[in-house]
């Protein structure tokens, strides 16, 4: 694309930039390294739906066919919201609402807000999820993958004859050690955002290529399984017969969107410790493809493993990650223990450098309002988000006939999960564009990208963000309400909850009442920083 | 976690049929017969390719016997259901697959070629590792 002059046009001196930005950004703190930004969005980008719920989709969609919804969901929608996201940052130095505050107003601020306290709920539950994987990862150098796991409910409660991850883990939800673990993971990535991206940079440069390794590590152990070659064609063999359903692509949208955590606020909170002349399209590239390629060597390694014991790779990221992957685990004819290990160390890593993304973006965002002290914002995120993840991992069993084997806390998870991560993302992703592409203009932030981009964004970009990116996503959205609502019962009410019946009505109801009222609040309470006009109103001068 | 009780239930079904059910040979090949014996006569039996899939393929046989014979037509994750008995099977392809082999090797390319662009723009001149401290946001 031939660049336009109004790509080389100067838009430094914004009206972004206010006159106590200098002290701020020092305040704020800076990447060290353009590779440390990488691995750490990359980091946050891959997480535990990277490991598994690809290879889910895969199989489910018609193996290597669904390649093509995958990579036009990449390229049309994955990569151009991530340069969006990526530019609100560096051009504004803010956090996901204060970014949004500055380029469209106060109404963009609550729509951040609104974003991050959904954040606050995923990520309560998320940390619960590896704290689980925690007790996994110690339980497999342990009883995890030998027989005589026992849970105190039917069907578990006689000792296993073989190994059964499944007996296992419904084991551990009955038991104190849950917490213990979720404990520890929040400490972990406190510890790892307690100076900001001075630590946060330590730890991906750390544990972003241990986790490329491991999965090299699993890929090789599957493929060199009697029939893991197999599976690995089996991946990539299409199967045509379910591409024209619409199921399909509204598939590869939604994996697109969570696989890339966009609509999160974490990659503008990010991309906000970069300087700004920073190559936006170059680094949203870079993270999404690393992101997508861990995906695929993923897919390698978890066809591989699953086909050679012939078990199926349909499921959600919970019971691959905890009962499949683990079952074939403890399949294998040697080191058994090392590779579980290796395989929940992994779920860890990629699950913790999620949760630090998710964790700063709050506090950023905190500090950025406020101008509190890291310390106290992290607190302030800290302190609800613990005591969220403790109830989801209490070991409270109310009725053994509950579904997920009677633990309040699996129901809470699944229930919550449904809605906050179905339908938040989304639904923040296309508001987003509609500000960003309508209220602030496409064309000024295609401007502002295309300053220090290599490769220059065309018209097509104005056009993805203005009308198609909108449409996938309104699309998708009132699809799943449709079917919500309309397609059956209320999600969860299927479910036998017993006492707790009332899960399925209220969870969704405080969810988002209570984000609501947090992102009303938030945003209606003074901010620390001299108050700006919209940026749009600027370059219209 | 849709998904959790049905998982569950594809857990335990080859646990279950494994005292019902044998098949020869251990691993199948596509287009090579399989004999599949259950522990007492069956008058029907499914056989669900990619089970679970949104594109699953369902074959019924009416074998009256203990045990039957069919011809795998594609390879891949089979089920073999009668009744509560039940077994997995995983069909492995006679060859490597050319439109797998074409697709893997594709969709590598796009992904990993892609990164190695980036990153190769990333670390090229006037593309400095080390970030200049007065470029800081906002400075």
């Amino acid at each position: 694309m031939a660049p336009s002059p109004r790509d080389h046009e100067p838009l430094a001196d914004t009206p972004t930039h206010t006159p106590n930005d200098d002290a701020n950004a020092v305040e704020r703190g800076v990447w060290s390294s353009k590779l440390g930004f990488i691995l750490a969005a990359s980091g946050s980008a891959i997480g535990l739906g990277n490991i598994v719920f690809f290879a889910s989709n895969a199989y489910q969609f018609g193996g290597g066919a669904f390649y093509l919804p995958y990579f036009i969901a990449l390229f049309v929608l994955g990569i151009p919201v991530m340069i969006a996201e990526f530019s609100m940052g560096t051009m504004t130095g803010r956090s996901f609402p204060m970014a949004l505050s500055r380029l469209v107003g106060k109404k963009g601020e609550f729509v951040g807000w609104w974003s991050l306290a959904s954040a606050l709920f995923i990520t309560m539950y998320y940390v619960a999820i590896l704290g689980w994987a925690l007790c996994m990862m110690v339980g497999a150098l342990g009883g995890l993958l030998e027989p005589g796991a026992t849970a105190p409910f039917a069907p578990f409660a006689e000792p296993s004859a073989t190994p059964s991850a499944t007996a296992y883990f419904f084991g551990l939800l009955a038991s104190w050690w849950p917490l213990l673990a979720v404990l520890a993971v929040w400490g972990v990535t406190l510890l790892a955002l307690w100076k900001g991206t001075e630590t946060i940079e330590k730890t991906v440069r750390i544990a972003v290529p241990l986790m490329w390794l491991f999965m090299l590590v699993l890929i090789v152990r599957g493929v060199t399984l009697p029939g893991g070659t197999d599976g690995v064609m089996y991946l990539f063999t299409p199967d045509l017969a379910g591409i024209s359903q619409p199921d399909v692509w509204k598939g590869a949208f939604s994996q697109m969107f969570f696989s890339l955590s966009l609509g999160l606020g974490t990659m503008t909170a990010y991309a906000s410790y970069l300087p700004k002349d920073s190559d936006q399209v170059n680094n949203s590239f870079m993270v999404s493809l690393l992101n997508c390629g861990f995906e695929y060597i993923a897919g390698i390694a978890i066809f591989a493993m699953l086909f050679a014991f012939s078990l199926n790779p349909v499921g959600g990221t919970l019971s691959l990650s905890f009962f499949a992957i683990p079952q074939g685990i403890s399949e294998f004819p040697f080191f058994v223990k090392t590779f579980g290990f290796a395989f929940f160390l992994l779920v860890v890593m990629a699950g913790v450098t999620s949760a630090i993304s998710l964790v700063e973006g709050m506090a950023s965002a905190i500090i950025d309002k406020t101008g509190t002290s890291r310390a106290t914002a992290l607190t302030m995120v800290a302190v609800p988000g613990v005591i969220g993840s403790i109830i989801t991992t209490l070991p409270f069993i109310v009725d053994p006939n509950l579904g997920g084997n009677g633990t309040v806390g699996l129901n809470f998870l699944d229930i919550l999960d449904h809605w906050a991560f179905s339908y938040s993302l989304l639904t923040v992703g296309l508001i987003e564009c509609v500000l960003l592409g309508w209220v602030f203009g496409a064309d000024k932030l295609r401007a502002f990208v295309n300053q220090n981009a290599k490769l220059k964004l065309g018209v097509w970009f104005e056009v993805l963000l203005k009308y198609v990116i909108p449409v996938i996503l309104f699309t998708v959205i009132v699809w799943n309400l449709y079917l919500d609502l309309f397609g059956g019962a209320l999600y969860g009410t299927a479910f036998p909850l017993g006492p707790v019946d009332w899960f399925p009505v209220v969870i969704p109801i405080v969810w988002i009442g209570g984000t609501l009222a947090l992102a009303a609040y938030l945003t209606s309470r003074p901010s620390a920083e001299e108050p700006t006009e919209p940026a749009v109103a600027a370059f219209e001068n | 976690m849709r998904t959790l009780s049905l998982l569950l239930v594809l857990l335990a079904a080859p646990l279950a049929a494994q005292s019902v059910v044998s098949v020869e040979p251990a691993a199948p090949v596509r287009g090579e017969p399989v004999r599949v014996t259950f522990s007492e006569p069956v008058d029907s039996v499914t056989v669900t390719y990619r089970p679970g899939a949104i594109s699953a393929r369902t074959e019924t046989f009416t074998p009256g016997a203990a045990s039957f014979e069919f011809t795998p037509q594609r390879a891949g994750v089979v089920s073999v259901a009668s009744g509560s008995a039940s077994k997995s099977l995983s069909v492995r392809f006679t060859k490597a697959p050319l439109p797998g082999l074409v697709v893997m090797i594709l969709a590598g390319l796009i992904l990993f070629g892609g990164a190695a662009i980036s990153l190769r723009a990333l670390l090229a001149d006037g593309h400095r590792i080390e970030i200049d401290p007065t470029l800081r946001p906002d400075t």
